[in-house]
């Protein structure tokens, strides 16, 4: 039932417009937070949520554009039927599929680790699905969580 | 994020409060990296983090990884939050926690 759906709105838009800059996450922390308090979610929930983010953010930022400046999207829903929150991120970068990043070995010693990965491996473990697809030149990244409302 | 460095001899005490993110964690890398030099204990009191993302835990195996020559480093006060984060990541099985 699409009438179930609550789209958030940032200033009067579909979906919040960044530099895909990494000091630009101070503003996507800012609007998932106070979505996040409107919806009265549990403080643990609200820490997962502004994790997630900054895990897929951070890697739009960072490899996104490797040829100058760019933008990455988020949309923001919430399945009023299911309180489901789903989170979507696009940006026109390089083709990337975060969902076929190798998992970290967690249990090496941290002086052996390898950093990378661990971000991604985050989300999912957060997240209940997350889906890639590639679609008009634009990475779109699909997650959605039952969130615990208060 | 807010720092307050505590130096006492050879021991270093950092008390930070609120998240180590993306945007904060290189701010948190660089504190200790200019303070750390001939450091013997490192310790993170964590009493006021609000959450941890994998920019603030790899700033945290950077330290270990330091640390682990160096001396000691212990986390300190860890809320559950976080360390959920840290049991995810299987961090917490390599930290000293007090």
């Amino acid at each position: 039932m699409p009438n179930d759906i609550r789209r958030f709105h940032y200033n009067g838009a579909d979906a919040l417009s960044l530099p895909a800059r990494t000091e630009a996450f101070v503003t996507l922390k800012d609007w998932l937070g106070s979505i996040a308090d409107e919806l009265t979610v549990t403080p643990k929930t609200k820490k997962q949520l502004l994790i997630v983010a900054d895990e897929i953010f951070t890697n739009i930022a960072s490899y996104g554009y490797p040829r100058g400046d760019g933008t990455a999207k988020v949309a923001v829903e919430f399945d009023m039927s299911t309180e489901t929150l789903i989170l979507v991120f696009s940006d026109e970068g390089v083709a990337y599929n975060p969902l076929e990043t190798p998992p970290p070995d967690i249990t090496k010693p941290l002086a052996e680790r390898q950093i990378g990965g661990l971000g991604v491996f985050m989300v999912k473990k957060i997240m209940d699905t997350v889906e890639y697809r590639r679609e008009n030149d634009s990475n779109v990244l699909v997650m959605t969580k039952k969130l615990v409302v208060g | 994020m807010k720092i307050a460095a505590q130096k006492n001899d050879t021991a270093l005490t950092f008390v930070i409060e609120g998240s180590i993110d993306t945007v904060t964690a290189p701010e948190l890398e660089k504190e200790l990296k200019e303070q750390w030099g001939d450091i013997t204990k490192l310790v993170l009191d964590f009493t006021a983090v609000d959450y941890v993302s994998s920019a603030g835990l790899r700033v945290i195996m950077e330290a270990d990884k330091f640390m682990s020559d160096a001396g000691t480093m212990i986390l300190k006060n860890v809320n559950e939050d976080v360390m959920e984060v840290f049991e995810m990541t299987g961090f917490d099985e390599l930290l000293t926690f007090e």
